[in-house]
Order: C-alpha cells, then sequence, then structure tokens
C-alpha cells in the first residue's frame, strides 16, 4: 500500500509500500559494508567493521549490543547524521552517504526521526511547543497535539520540561521525532535513563507510532528484554552484525521483564 | 507566534536582568563615544579656528641669513599665499632676584593683517613701530616671574645690552608651548620668546635687510611638496640649515573643511633651537 511520493534533492521516489506484489517485504533502507575509523595510524579506532543491514518498511527492530560496540555509530550513519569511511547507505533509491550536508539535512528533516537517551527538549517551551519546533517546519506533519496524544500526554500540552517526569519528557521527545510523519524512526538508548514502569510507557508509545503510523522503527539498547517487542533483532558486537534473528512472537511492552 | 520567537522572549524574559544589565553598558558606551566625539569635534574646530585666526604659517624655512629680495621671490612662487621673513636671535636675560641665567629666543613680529604666525596678547600691545625697547614677552614667562606691562627687561643681544620695556604680554600660534633648545619639558622660568618690531628687531640683531627664517602659508588646497622643492632650491646658496618642511598643524587647512588630526598640536620645539650662525 503506497503512501505518497516525496522528493529529495530532485529525484522523486515513492514510499511507504510494505509488501512487493509478489507479498515479499520491501528494504526501504540498506546499509552494505558499512566501515567507520576515528582516527588514523596506531590511534585510530574501528568503530564499525563492515555492517550489511537492511530495514524493512513498517518493522521494528532492536539493535542489541554491550556498550561501545558501534551500535549508536551505525545509527548516526543510517540517519544520515554522520558519513562511513567506506560503504554504502541507501534510503529507498537515495544514497545518504554523500558528503552534501545540506542534502542529507533535507533528507532527515522530511523522512527521519530521532529520540536519544537524553531528551533534548528545550526548557523554556511547553511539550506543545517543543512538538510544534518540529511541525513548523516539516512538509506535512500531523498536530503536535495529535503526536502527543500519540504518546498519552494530552493532559500535559501546556507543562514545560522541568514540570515533567523523565519518561513524560521521553516521550515529547517520541512525539516530537514522529510528528512530522518520518519513514524512519531512529531511536539511542530511549529507555536508558528511565525505571522499568517508566521505560514501558516510553515503549508502549514507540510501539504505537509504528503500528498506527507504520513507521520503521529501530531502537537501539544494550536491554536484553526489549528485544521481545521487536520483529527483528540485530545483535550487534566488536563493530559488526554478530548475527540476525527473527521473533516469531512479538511480546507488549507491558509483558516485558527487565 | 513561532515556537522559536516564543522561546527567544521567554529566554530574554529569564534573562531579564543580564541583559538589562548589558543593554545599559551599550547604552553607556553609546554616550561615552557620543560626548567624547561631540568633544573631539569641538576641540578639533577649534584648534582649526585657532590656527585660522592666527595665520598659522603652512611651512617654515630657517636659513643662515638672506637678503629680504629672496622673500620676494618665495612670494612668486606658485601656490604661496603669504610669506613673513623673521630675524631671530638668542638673547640672555638678567632677571632680578633669579640666580640662574635665563635664556630668550628674540623673534621679529609684524603687526598688521598679513603677517604669519601672528601674536595673541593677553595684555598690552604690540612694540610701536621703530621702538626697539619695547617688547612682547610670552605668557609662561611673564607668569613664571611675576611680570607686568610696564616691568624692565635687561637684555644681552648680540653680544648688545639693552633695556627693554615689556608693553604686551602674550603668544602665537607658533610658541604655544615653549621647550627650550635641548630640553623636551618647558622650562618657563628659564626661557622666554621675546617679540620685537620687526625693523627694531633687525637693528638689534644686525640684520637690516635680511631675515633668518621665512614662514610661508599657501594658498587652500595647494600641494606642498612642489612648493617646499622650489623654496629649497631658492634658499640653498644662503646656508639653508635644512629642507623646509610642513607645519604639522597647519596642513589640514590648505586640505579643505575637514582637516585629519595633525601629528602633532604644536610647533616642533626644535625649531626655537635653531640659532642663526
Amino acid at each position: 500500500m503506497g503512501r505518497g511520493t516525496a522528493t529529495f534533492a530532485g529525484l522523486a521516489w515513492s514510499y511507504g509500500a510494505t509488501t512487493t506484489p509478489a507479498g515479499e517485504a520491501t528494504a526501504v533502507l540498506e546499509a552494505h559494508a558499512l566501515t567507520k575509523v576515528y582516527g588514523e595510524g596506531d590511534t585510530a579506532v574501528h568503530a564499525l567493521r563492515g555492517v550489511d543491514m537492511q530495514l524493512f518498511a513498517g518493522e521494528l527492530v532492536v539493535l542489541l549490543g554491550p556498550s561501545g560496540s558501534g551500535k549508536s555509530t551505525l545509527l548516526n550513519i543510517l540517519g544520515g547524521l554522520d558519513v562511513p569511511t567506506t560503504g554504502t547507505v541507501r534510503y529507498r533509491d537515495h544514497d545518504l552517504t554523500v558528503k552534501d550536508e545540506a542534502a542529507r539535512t533535507r533528507c532527515r528533516r522530511e523522512h527521519v526521526g530521532f529520540a536519544f537517551q537524553f531528551y533534548n527538549l528545550v526548557p523554556s517551551l511547553t511539550a506543545r511547543e517543543n512538538v510544534a519546533l518540529v511541525t513548523e517546519v516539516s512538509p506535512s506533519p500531523m498536530k503536535p497535539e495529535d503526536a502527543l496524544a500519540l504518546v498519552n500526554l494530552t493532559n500535559r500540552l501546556d507543562h514545560f520540561p522541568a514540570e515533567l517526569s523523565g519518561g513524560e519528557q521521553q516521550r515529547v521527545a517520541i512525539a516530537r521525532a514522529v510528528a512530522k510523519r518520518p519513514d524512519l524512526l531512529l531511536c539511542d538508548e530511549p529507555t536508558g535513563a528511565l525505571d522499568i514502569a517508566t521505560g514501558r510507557v516510553v515503549l508502549e508509545a514507540l510501539r504505537r507510532a509504528n503500528r498506527e503510523l507504520g513507521t520503521t522503527t529501530c531502537i537501539i539498547t544494550h536491554n536484553q528484554a526489549i528485544a521481545r517487542m521487536a520483529d527483528r533483532v540485530v545483535y550487534f558486537a566488536d563493530g559488526k552484525v554478530a548475527r540476525i534473528q527473527k521473533n516469531t512472537e512479538k511480546l507488549t511492552p507491558d509483558e516485558l521483564q527487565w | 507566534m513561532r515556537a522559536l520567537n516564543r522561546k527567544l522572549l521567554r529566554d530574554l524574559k529569564h534573562l531579564s536582568g543580564p541583559a538589562i544589565a548589558a543593554a545599559l553598558v551599550v547604552a553607556a558606551g553609546v554616550a561615552a563615544w557620543v560626548s567624547l566625539r561631540g568633544v573631539y569635534t569641538s576641540l578639533e574646530g577649534a584648534r582649526t579656528s585657532y590656527f585660522e585666526r592666527g595665520r598659522f604659517a603652512d611651512i617654515v624655512a630657517p636659513v643662515v641669513r638672506a637678503p629680504l629680495s629672496v622673500a620676494a621671490q618665495a612670494m612668486a612662487i606658485p601656490g604661496v599665499e603669504a610669506v613673513d621673513a623673521r630675524v631671530q636671535a638668542p638673547a640672555v636675560l638678567d632677571m632680578p632676584g633669579f640666580a640662574e641665567p635665563v635664556r630668550a629666543l628674540v623673534t621679529s613680529m609684524r603687526d598688521d593683517e598679513g603677517a604669519l604666525n601672528r601674536v595673541f596678547f593677553r595684555l598690552g600691545r604690540a612694540p610701536a613701530w621703530g621702538r626697539g625697547d619695547e617688547v612682547v614677552v610670552n605668557e609662561a614667562f611673564a607668569l613664571a616671574h611675576k611680570l607686568k606691562l610696564g616691568d624692565p627687561l635687561a637684555a644681552t643681544v648680540n653680544g648688545r645690552r639693552v633695556c627693554l620695556t615689556i608693553v604686551g604680554i602674550g603668544g602665537s600660534p607658533e610658541h604655544l608651548y615653549v621647550v627650550p633648545p635641548g630640553a623636551i619639558w618647558p622650562d618657563d622660568a628659564r626661557y622666554a620668546v621675546l617679540w620685537l618690531e620687526r625693523d627694531a628687531a633687525a637693528t638689534l640683531v644686525g640684520a637690516e635687510g635680511a631675515f633668518h627664517d621665512l614662514a610661508v602659508r599657501l594658498g587652500r588646497g595647494v600641494d606642498e611638496r612642489p612648493v617646499i622643492e622650489a623654496l629649497d632650491r631658492l634658499l640653498s646658496p644662503y646656508g639653508a640649515l635644512r629642507r623646509a618642511r610642513p607645519v604639522p598643524c597647519a596642513q589640514g587647512r590648505r586640505r579643505g573643511a575637514d582637516p585629519p588630526l595633525p601629528r602633532l598640536s604644536i610647533v616642533d620645539p626644535r625649531r626655537q633651537c635653531r640659532l642663526p650662525v
């Protein structure tokens, strides 16, 4: 089922199809042979050592791995925040490894949402206004109130971040990420700073965004329990994909235990 | 209102104390700049006006001794508006009750509209024509010795002891800041400038029909360089002590209504050190 068309850097492509006519899942994002090296010579740090990965339309993927394994580096490259040392990343029919920073910025603005462990909310703006920061510059956003309703924050629209709990702040950050109706939602340790109960609420917000908006979602975490709510789990170690596991049965966030 | 504008307004509200302090600092800076600029402009205008009223010379050309006819030739140089051929000599003064020697520069003066480096009188008048015993002294020296009009002044000039009478106390644009030869600070008690009537001064220093120093005033906007070159050619047979040179503070007048700051606001004090040989 197609959801529309988008243009980027003079190119046009269709997006939103979750399956091919033959019923096979469609890869919306493909990474091939990615490496990322910081520094050079004896002090060089190899954060990524040849990553091949695909994200399919509408799926929820958990990228699992220990601290320092290169997960955040991979997420930054998949989202167009950074470029790999070698390798390619293609979103639909567009190359995300181009050096043109402005082109990557436009791509992020129109198609990618981010949520980080630390919420990065503007302290002097309310929840509604923090979400409006994004909707005011997006081509076809949802209303800030609708985005906040999606994460069950209808009753906190006009509260400032200092008046919200950590979980609520993270949900505002997620609402801000999904308010522009991104095709791809990338979350880096979204529950890392939260307790179990609050973490479940945040994960439920991500699950709703994934299910109700059809947003391809990738969650980075080192929390094994979260893997059970994913369609697929990508195990990451030492800068490489160690293995990929497909869950035949997904749990809801309420059913997760850690 | 857009969210970013709201953010800006709220952040400004939270920072109102520092913002007001910063605004006050900027306002104080602007006010100080405006007032200092006004003072500067006013002082600059006053200086220009003072030099204009005193007909301050643009160029000075010291020589050992040159006949007055040469001054007439200098007047014929294109761009020259006026010349003043002065005689000058060193003198030693006897100041009653003052043990140390007092030196002075005797210089001629004109008291007509065409005079250059005109003397301004704080008190008294100019020496009468032909009166070699009447003298005008610079104000700082008069104050240092509490001199007043009518006081006698004994001086040795060119080997002759003369008794002068003070008929005027004043100054000129050329001698605003009087520094003795070899010194870097004024010494008002030990060094004086004495103005005598032109002919009387020439007789006193033995320079009738001659001059020691040529002051030159140029027309507005005239380039000084070709005039200086012409003066150097003209005066070199007469022992030009050094190249004719522009007077720094007078340069602005020649360039029009908005003169730049001069390098010096006084006449080069070394100029007073030069003595006819």
